[in-house]
């Protein structure tokens, strides 16, 4: 596994551990000494099923936890210090936030607590807004939103005081597909705007889509981890997707790789992805409403 | 902002929180429903028993302060269960510790905005309790003008200075001051309660035995220098020494029997008020500081 320095990576963490004790004899390991580094800049995706330390490495990170053994740094400062969260957003799993406030109050809470005040408060408040897709639900309180919407409200928040690193956990979790296109083009925004971001999901179409590395864990180990592309790249073969051929040629094709060694493994025509299929049918369906 | 920037403890953060606590807590339907009571049970004193003229003021005093004392007792032990409880179990704390605040401001946050809560409500229930005494002062001076229910060989000027003094008495800000600063300690004990228990039932149950316990301080403290029983004098002792003594801050007895309290003692049992809280806030802080959410 590589390490970089501290200075140039988001989160680094050496040896990091946590065991749980249950019973005064028993303890369960949340976390078995990870070693990872997300370097700045870059999407990371933090993978695992259910319990394999995904939450518990989130909580290690934000300091929520203390470690049994091992460290973690946050832009080279240790995260048991409260400054190593000025550059951090977090976005939980579950939106947990003040119901009886509204979507601007909510982002306005969190941007005080980060010290923000005044004009430049607002000004971020109404961006922020308007850029999750929030503007005519502002006032509402939060016990009225959908859960996509508390996503949204979510990422406004973990933005608010502009952040180099994004904690996202679980970003799409509850949210409809095309919710969850519109959040996966937003973390696509934000890598360009120069953000770092980790992200937890369930969804490995996505992660595969907006991450450039992922990391694999399972009871509390880093089992995999790399490059999204060269994880996923069989190298002994080579495929190609071809269009206007005849039958004819396509024979010929077939049996000039035969001659040469090889052997077709799989033929037919591509087939489009469901999430491309949904997207089109969907705005097939808002154009016929709107008349378009 | 720099990754590398130092960060200190600030007020501002801290009033970020204790805002948001007044806003949670006044959008919560008991707090109402106690406030409620408290108000219909402040006016009922004027309706609940016809005395003698002079007898009247005292039993508005006495009524109202005991009233003042309940109500804001309970608003403070069920408000202040429920702070940490539900944060924890709702989650909401989750997004607020992981921005850059400490968590001493985060229960700092909670406990001023409990206390500044209380503050408000203590306020308001003493408006009403001063408007009480006015319009009692109002019926008793036209009573007195009018030569009704005058005693034997006292004068309407004499009658109506008395009417007066009794009503319009400095001593009563005394009374509700410290009710307010007994209050201050009995939050603090509820925030530290709530550090480690996480059931706002359990909270609730302990809050208010130490409550109770607290106004038997003082009884407990001179059986404990009496008794030389070896058996109950370490109970008595914890109740002693770990217990505020808040029978200390209870003048209203004497102050509707007419005794004054000078302000150098009202001074010292403040002063008392601030090292239990104190030490208690910091007690919660060692614990809260290490928990693990």
């Amino acid at each position: 596994m590589d390490m970089v320095s501290s200075t140039s990576s988001a989160i680094e963490t050496r040896n990091l551990s946590k065991h749980f004790r249950v019973s005064l004899r028993r303890k369960v390991i949340g976390l078995d000494k990870l070693n990872f580094v997300v370097r700045e800049n870059e999407v990371y995706g933090l993978l695992g099923p259910n319990g394999s330390g995904k939450s518990t490495t989130i909580k290690l990170i934000l300091g929520l936890y203390q470690p049994t053994e091992g460290e973690a740094r946050l832009f080279g400062m240790n995260v048991e210090s409260v400054s190593s969260r000025v550059s951090v957003g977090f976005l939980p799993e579950n939106p947990y936030f003040y119901k009886y406030l509204s979507g601007e109050e909510t982002v306005r809470f969190f941007g005080r607590l980060c010290g923000m005040r005044g004009r430049a408060l607002e000004d971020k408040v109404s961006e922020l807004i308007a850029m999750v897709g929030l503007e005519r639900h502002r006032h509402r309180r939060l016990g009225g939103y959908s859960k996509g919407m508390l996503q949204r409200i979510g990422l406004a928040q973990a933005m608010v005081q502009d952040p180099k690193l994004l904690l996202l956990d679980e970003p799409t979790a509850g949210v409809d597909p095309i919710g969850s296109i519109e959040i996966r083009d937003m973390i696509l925004k934000l890598k360009k705007m120069g953000k770092t971001i980790l992200l937890c999901s369930h969804l490995l179409d996505q992660v595969q889509d907006v991450c450039d590395r992922i990391g694999i864990l399972q009871y509390g180990k880093m089992i995999l981890e790399g490059d999204v592309k060269e994880l996923l790249t069989r190298k002994d073969q080579y495929q190609y997707v071809i269009e206007g051929l005849s039958q004819e040629a396509r024979s010929q094709i077939g049996r000039q790789i035969g001659d040469k060694g090889g052997r077709i493994l799989r033929e037919g025509s591509p087939q489009t992805t469901l999430e491309q299929l949904f997207l089109q049918t969907v705005r097939q369906g808002d154009n016929r409403q709107e008349g378009i | 902002m720099s990754g590398s920037q130092r960060h200190f403890f600030s007020f501002y953060r801290l009033w970020t929180i204790a805002a948001n606590t007044m806003t949670e807590i006044v959008r919560q339907k008991f707090f109402y429903i106690l406030l409620l009571f408290g108000v219909i049970v402040l006016i009922l004193s004027l309706f609940l028993l016809e005395f003698s003229h002079l007898d009247r003021v005292k039993f508005i005093k006495d009524f109202n302060l005991a009233a003042i004392a309940f109500f804001g007792a309970l608003i403070t032990i069920v408000g202040t269960a429920e702070l940490l409880p539900l944060e924890l179990e709702n989650r909401t704390i989750y997004p607020i510790l992981a921005k850059p605040v400490f968590r001493l401001e985060f229960l700092l946050g909670k406990f001023t905005g409990m206390i500044s809560l209380l503050l408000l409500t203590l306020l308001l229930m003493s408006v009403i309790f001063a408007a009480l005494l006015f319009y009692t002062e109002t019926q008793l001076l036209a009573d007195a003008m009018a030569g009704r229910g005058l005693a034997e060989g006292v004068t309407v000027d004499e009658a109506v200075r008395q009417v007066k003094a009794q009503v319009r008495d400095a001593q009563l800000f005394k009374a509700i001051l410290l009710i307010y600063f007994k209050l201050v300690i009995v939050c603090a004990v509820g925030i530290l309660i709530a550090t480690f228990a996480t059931s706002v039932v359990f909270n609730v149950i302990c809050t208010s035995i130490i409550y109770i316990c607290g106004h038997l301080v003082t009884t407990a403290r001179a059986e404990w220098m009496s008794n030389q029983t070896v058996s109950s004098k370490p109970m008595l002792g914890i109740l002693v020494f770990f217990i505020p003594d808040l029978d200390a801050f209870n003048i209203a007895d004497a102050l509707v029997l007419g005794q004054s309290v000078s302000w150098e003692l009202v001074f010292q049992t403040i002063r008392y008020g601030f090292f239990y809280t104190g030490v208690i806030l910091l007690v919660a802080h060692f614990i809260f500081d290490s928990k693990e959410i």
